[in-house]
């Protein structure tokens, strides 16, 4: 049986959408993280995608997932560091209560 | 450094003028330190002083030297004229601009330089002896001001005295002066130009705690601001129709240039000389200029800034269009016979003197309108000389009464003042034009030339023949009624008499040189004979090429006329003379003798000044003042135009209400924001996908 791309590109549209989804709705900060990281996900498994089935891509789709996998991780850090200086702060994750700079 | 000079010569100028800058710079940069080391109780010291006129002694040091050199060489090179001209001036490329890729026009550069001719060695000699004299007296004059207490008694304030900025302001106006005698570019020119102007205004207001004081700075500086305007826009015309401000390109082009654009270059400058020499109609501010320190007022109407604007005239003589040049000569004449008139019933000792300066500068002005270029110059020379030496008698006069500058108040003097008053007596001789006095030669010669102009050409214009001897014999009489009220009869107020006193040596052995000098600056071999004095034949070499050929034919014709001319001019300095010591001697020197209505019209100075106080300076102030009541008006409100300030606040108020209204979109809500993030996304989706459809 041959896996057509089209039902990798549906699982990786599903992933963005539970991201932004999950970003959009959560009031913790943890999971609008988890949410970002879903996002990227989905990105990078469109790149793995079309680096498996375009001949011409091969090399150019490896190496910009493992390219985002290293940008994700280095943004989860800077997240949870972010993150980690707002609790200290505040007691609590909640993002609703970071409205200091509002208009 | 023997080689650098050796080579170029004409570096001694340069020398000369860059060393007044140089005492200023080191002055500036002493005060400021001794502001922030010293204490408050420290008597200042005399050594900037000291340092300022040892400077000046050196600067007039190196260019007596570069004279002397220079009239040397014009003797062996004079047939060489390039090689003259390369020793003797150097210029360097300052500015370039044009020239690009893109631009076609010419590429066009301001350079600075300098070129040393007869007529300008002459005056950096003039200006850097007669300054430093006047800085050797300014050592006494001002030695008052060496205190950490002085009392200003017109003002009423105790203030720190300051010395040494009275020699800062000095240097820096020698060095102006010197800038723009050495420039051999308009540019040059207009930066000492103005940095005369900005001295000037230091120095008359000097005395900054007197209001009179202040006001005059001001007058000074806007009406010298007025004929600056006029400069300006002589080096846009230069700059736009030549493109160059070299005064050689300027001369090489101005045949080819048309006539509108030679009257407008014409006019400027003269408008711009007009300023700074104090002709009519800008004339009125040099009497005000009297409130400063009486050596300023001997540098000012001597050495530098009035004599600038005559310098300029002579040194663009050869761009003045006959347009321009009877402009001049009706400006001068004005000017001369104007203030010789007011002068005659001034008591105020500055005064008098300030209005023959004017009267002088006007007949120098008119004589280089006829053309008698030579004259005109040898007149400012000779000038220089002998009015340096009246302001300073005059200063050390006001010194050795306390202040005092009343003529009603003086007489008798000359037995208290002995040296004082016989140096004053040889220049008033020197300025009413008697016989080998310096002041004769040059008086004669223009006097030759009007009746020589007259003869050759018809009498075209009589009031130009008729008012120089008419003022000859005004200057001699009210220069010797100025003698006799000061120094002769007995005195008038016994209270001042008695306490009065011949000023120290500092002060007279400037007064003994600079009448030494009004004797004899203009002597040759025989003293009697005004072509064999050694000033003219060295002057006569600079003269412009156009001018020195007519000016030749009017001196053969005006040899014809030569006795009847030294006749009237001397009978009417004789006459003036004359009635001067028949009034002293009947006592009524102080009453004009004028009818009523003349008197007061000689004594408001021709109603100038109210003129332009009711003309200018009221509705300045009045638009002023009702600007300032309409800006002064509560406008809270937006959008209720009434004043600039209503418009500028209407502005800012709608950009108030714009941004308070876009304020409310930023929620703080990080949701909020991915949702219109999203919402942008899906919108930007639906574009793209209409656009490939």
């Amino acid at each position: 049986m041959t896996l057509l791309p089209e039902s990798f590109l549906i699982l990786s549209a599903f992933l963005f959408a539970c991201g932004v989804l999950c970003i959009i709705t959560k009031r913790s900060a943890i999971g609008i993280l988890i949410g970002v990281e879903l996002v990227l996900n989905s990105a990078n498994l469109n790149f793995i995608v079309f680096g498996c089935y375009l001949p011409s891509f091969r090399m150019d789709g490896q190496m910009f997932a493992l390219m985002v996998i290293v940008l994700a991780a280095a943004e989860a850090a800077v997240a949870l560091a972010i993150i980690l200086n707002f609790y200290n702060n505040r007691g609590s994750v909640d993002v609703d209560e970071a409205n200091e700079l509002k208009g | 450094m023997p080689e650098l000079i050796t080579e170029v010569p004409g570096r001694l100028f340069l020398i000369a003028t860059t060393l007044p800058l140089l005492s200023f710079a080191v002055l500036i940069w002493i005060g400021f330190l001794n502001r922030q080391v010293t204490k408050e109780s420290r008597i200042p010291s005399p050594l900037p002083g000291y340092f300022a006129t040892f400077i000046m002694m050196l600067a007039a040091g190196c260019s007596i030297v570069g004279l002397s050199w220079y009239l040397q060489d014009f003797e062996q090179l004079h047939d060489q004229p390039q090689s003259l001209s390369a020793r003797w001036g150097e210029r360097a490329s300052w500015l370039h601009i044009g020239a690009w890729k893109a631009d076609t026009r010419h590429a066009r550069e301001i350079s600075l330089g300098y070129a040393i001719d007869h007529l300008n060695a002459l005056m950096v000699t003039m200006v850097t002896v007669v300054g430093s004299l006047i800085f050797l007296f300014s050592l006494g004059y001002m030695k008052d001001e060496r205190t950490t207490d002085y009392h200003d008694h017109q003002a009423h304030v105790h203030r720190k005295g300051r010395q040494g900025r009275f020699f800062l302001y000095l240097s820096l106006f020698a060095f102006a002066m010197l800038t723009i005698l050495i420039a051999d570019n308009l540019f040059q020119i207009f930066i000492g130009w103005e940095l005369v102007g900005v001295s000037s205004f230091f120095l008359i207001g000097f005395y900054t705690e007197r209001h009179s004081a202040s006001t005059a700075a001001n007058k000074a500086f806007i009406m010298n601001r007025i004929g600056d305007a006029g400069f300006l826009i002589a080096l846009a015309v230069a700059w736009s129709h030549v493109g160059s401000f070299n005064l050689d390109q300027l001369f090489a082009k101005a045949p080819t240039l048309s006539n509108e654009v030679l009257w407008l270059l014409g006019i400027g400058l003269l408008c711009g000389c007009a300023g700074k020499s104090a002709q009519v109609p800008l004339q009125t501010w040099l009497p005000d200029a009297m409130e400063g320190p009486t050596p300023v007022s001997a540098l000012i109407h001597a050495a530098t800034m009035v004599a600038a604007g005559v310098y300029l005239v002579g040194r663009a003589a050869s761009l003045l269009s006959p347009e321009v040049l009877i402009v001049i000569v009706y400006m001068g004449a004005i000017t001369m016979i104007l203030s010789a008139l007011i002068a005659v019933v001034q008591t105020d000792i500055k005064r008098v003197l300030a209005y023959s300066t004017c009267s002088q500068l006007g007949f120098m002005m008119m004589a280089l309108g006829l053309g008698a270029w030579t004259a005109g110059l040898l007149h400012l020379l000779t000038h220089a000389f002998f009015k340096a030496l009246l302001f300073l008698a005059a200063g050390s006069v006001i010194h050795g009464l306390h202040h005092e500058q009343d003529l009603s108040r003086m007489g008798g003097l000359r037995t208290k003042m002995p040296i004082t008053a016989y140096t004053m007596l040889i220049g008033v001789l020197a300025i009413a034009g008697m016989p080998l006095f310096s002041g004769w030669y040059s008086k004669e010669m223009i006097l030759s030339f009007v009746v020589g102009q007259a003869a050759l050409d018809g009498v075209s214009r009589p009031l130009v023949l008729f008012l120089p001897f008419l003022t000859a014999g005004l200057t001699s009489f009210y220069m010797f009624r100025l003698w006799f009220l000061a120094f002769a009869g007995s005195p008038r107020d016994e209270h001042r008499y008695q306490s009065a006193h011949e000023s120290p040596w500092i002060m007279t052995v400037p007064l003994l040189l600079l009448a030494l000098a009004s004797v004899g600056i203009a002597w040759g071999w025989p003293p009697g004979s005004i072509e064999k004095s050694l000033l003219v034949q060295c002057l006569h070499h600079a003269e412009p090429e156009g001018w020195s050929s007519r000016s030749e034919a009017i001196h053969l014709k005006s040899e014809e006329y030569h006795w009847l001319t030294t006749a009237f001019a001397l009978a009417a300095a004789l006459i003036g003379f004359g009635l001067a010591l028949s009034r002293h001697r009947s006592g009524k020197l102080l009453q004009s003798g004028l009818p009523t209505w003349l008197n007061r019209l000689f004594r408001n100075t021709f109603y100038f000044d109210s003129i332009y106080n009711r003309i200018f300076t009221r509705p300045t102030i009045l638009i002023a003042q009702s600007s300032a009541t309409l800006d002064k008006q509560k406008e809270s409100e937006p959008f209720q135009i009434r004043s600039v300030d209503g418009i500028m606040n209407s502005v800012s108020d709608m950009v108030i209400a714009l941004g308070s209204g876009v304020r409310r979109l930023q929620t703080g809500h990080l949701r909020t924001y991915i949702l219109a993030l999203g919402l942008t996304l899906i919108a930007g989706l639906g574009i793209l996908y209409r656009i490939t459809r």
